[in-house]
């Protein structure tokens, strides 16, 4: 089976159940967005790929193959950590030297011209970046690998709005260009949410929602109305959570819009992914 | 493929260290050199280097600096290493052996440069009357140097300091991998409670409970290890270093093995 199948994986650090049988399955060539609270499990899934760390149980297969120790099956998957894992006083242009080394596919020439794009000075040293430029190289590195399978684990970290935007452009760019199987975790859903195809929502170290993009918002939406008649209107509906705010109540419910069903003074819109994620995962 | 790109990452961070040790080397020779002329040594000065039974004055055991900056290299082979290579999809076992390889070239390449430091010092030295520069191995195999002939001498130092370059190395490597894997109290206990057994503890068991078994013990075991009960042999000593550096790379595996990335 071609892509990322993740069986019956386990993890625990101590009493903490990081991961609980997690079975999931990331095709070739989708943007996927791994969603999930602080602590929900979404760094360990994505270590547990790369072997970065040993799952209790379960396993990883990459393209049908084993990732466990396997040089092959890792060389096609690229991860971006949240944390730094290149040596401090390495230039940027020496870590893309070396990325090429790794990943033969890697392009040095797109890789400067995105660092031009993000004006970022590859003579650097990796310790003198800031937080935002941090990282930017290593968003950079990544989509020069050309792996076909890129995972970044937090992307936006310390990037302004501007350079959130310009990644988030050039990921297109670069998918419409040259697919390949992109997982971001991120906690910036609402921005995410223009890229991502399919969602994979992570709670207490399981999957809750494995779904594309679509469906997930097509299996909800938001009424807004007066207090009392929205109680009325979801007594007897999948009620996933409400806010309130003066006597105004908007309710977020799960199920299909039975339009004719709608009473007046009830405003009907769409869910989005940020809002059914809240939803999902505050209860 | 990737075993390959590992242990060429692994010796370019390498060529720095050892670039900067023979540059300071370098300067310490010339520096020493200088001191000869100056003082006119060979003909009555005293100017000491370094001394030893070898009478006289002038260097003496230069490659104890290799041997001691070959075990610090060791000391400082993993984390970063680790943390690149995993970070650029290579399994620890391709890591490891990368490792392993790049000891094996770094400690050749440095024999290499030794036993050239020491032949062109002996040159040098004869020069200056009454100076010497006396290899490492000479120096512990004295009595096998007056016996063996110049060739063989060369050949046995050469192999001798690469097996006791790739022992301490090794030892190294493995101290760093053990303290990677402990938690910080396991950390704190063993880098302060392994060195106060052997200097304090096992020296006081040694002088009131045991009255000098334990020391005569260990004295002799190195006696038989490093040959000296044998008429100074140094194949002891080299099968010994390089048991060592089996054992070390060994248990360097076990304890890799189930490293993980850490933050």
């Amino acid at each position: 089976m071609s892509g990322i199948e993740v069986r019956n994986t386990s993890k625990n650090y101590g009493s903490v159940h990081a991961l609980k049988a997690v079975s999931v399955h990331f095709e070739e060539n989708k943007i996927y967005g791994l969603l999930g609270r602080n602590g929900a499990g979404k760094s360990t899934l994505l270590n547990a790929i790369t072997g970065r760390i040993f799952a209790d149980s379960g396993e990883v297969l990459v393209d049908g193959e084993a990732t466990l120790e396997n040089d092959h099956a890792l060389g096609k998957i690229y991860m971006m950590s949240e944390k730094n894992y290149y040596p401090e006083g390495m230039k940027i242009r020496d870590v893309f030297k070396w990325t090429k080394e790794f990943y033969p596919d890697f392009d040095t020439s797109y890789a400067n011209k995105l660092a031009e794009r993000f004006e970022l000075n590859t003579d650097k040293k990796v310790r003198t970046l800031s937080t935002g430029y941090s990282s930017i190289f290593k968003l950079i590195t990544a989509l020069s690998t050309n792996a076909r399978y890129i995972l970044l684990d937090e992307p936006v970290l310390g990037l302004d709005a501007n350079h959130r935007d310009l990644f988030y452009r050039i990921l297109i760019e670069k998918y419409s260009e040259n697919p390949c199987t992109v997982i971001i975790s991120t906690h910036l859903i609402e921005e995410a949410a223009g890229v991502i195809e399919h969602v994979v929502i992570i709670k207490d170290g399981q999957v809750i929602k494995d779904e594309s993009r679509e469906e997930l918002m097509s299996k909800g939406y938001t009424a807004t109305g007066a207090a009392s008649v929205i109680d009325k209107f979801t007594a007897d509906k999948n009620l996933l959570g409400a806010d309130s705010l003066g006597g105004l109540k908007t309710a977020y419910i799960l199920g299909t819009l039975d339009r004719a069903a709608v009473p007046d003074g009830i405003e009907i819109s769409k869910m989005d992914l940020q809002r059914l994620f809240i939803q999902l995962t505050n209860a | 493929m990737k075993t390959k790109s590992s242990i060429k990452y692994q010796l370019s961070d390498m060529k720095r260290p050892v670039a900067i040790f023979y540059f300071i080397m370098f300067c310490i020779l010339v520096l020493g050199f200088t001191v000869f002329k100056l003082n006119n040594v060979g003909v009555g000065s005293s100017v000491i280097i370094s001394s030893s039974s070898i009478s006289g004055t002038g260097f003496t055991g230069m490659e104890a600096g290799s041997a001691i900056f070959l075990f610090v290299c060791g000391l400082n082979s993993f984390k970063e290493f680790f943390r690149m290579l995993t970070q650029n999809g290579l399994s620890r076992k391709t890591i490891y052996t990368g490792r392993i390889i790049t000891f094996l070239a770094v400690c050749a390449g440095m024999v290499v440069i030794d036993k050239i430091i020491l032949v062109v010092g002996k040159l040098i030295t004869s020069y200056f009357p009454g100076t010497h520069f006396v290899g490492l191995f000479e120096l512990i195999y004295a009595g096998r140097a007056d016996q063996a002939g110049a060739v063989q001498m060369h050949i046995d130092g050469f192999l001798f300091n690469f097996c006791l370059y790739l022992a301490l190395i090794t030892i190294g490597y493995f101290i760093t991998i053990a303290f990677y894997r402990m938690n910080k109290i396991a950390k704190i206990s063993v880098g302060i409670g392994v060195p106060m057994i052997l200097l304090y503890g096992v020296s006081f068991l040694d002088t009131f409970l045991f009255h000098g078994v334990i020391g005569n013990t260990l004295l002799n075991t190195l006696s038989f290890a490093f040959g000296f009960k044998n008429g100074a042999n140094p194949y002891f000593g080299m099968v010994t270093c390089l048991l060592i550096f089996g054992i070390f790379a060994g248990l360097s595996w076990l304890t890799m093995r189930k490293a993980v990335v850490k933050d």
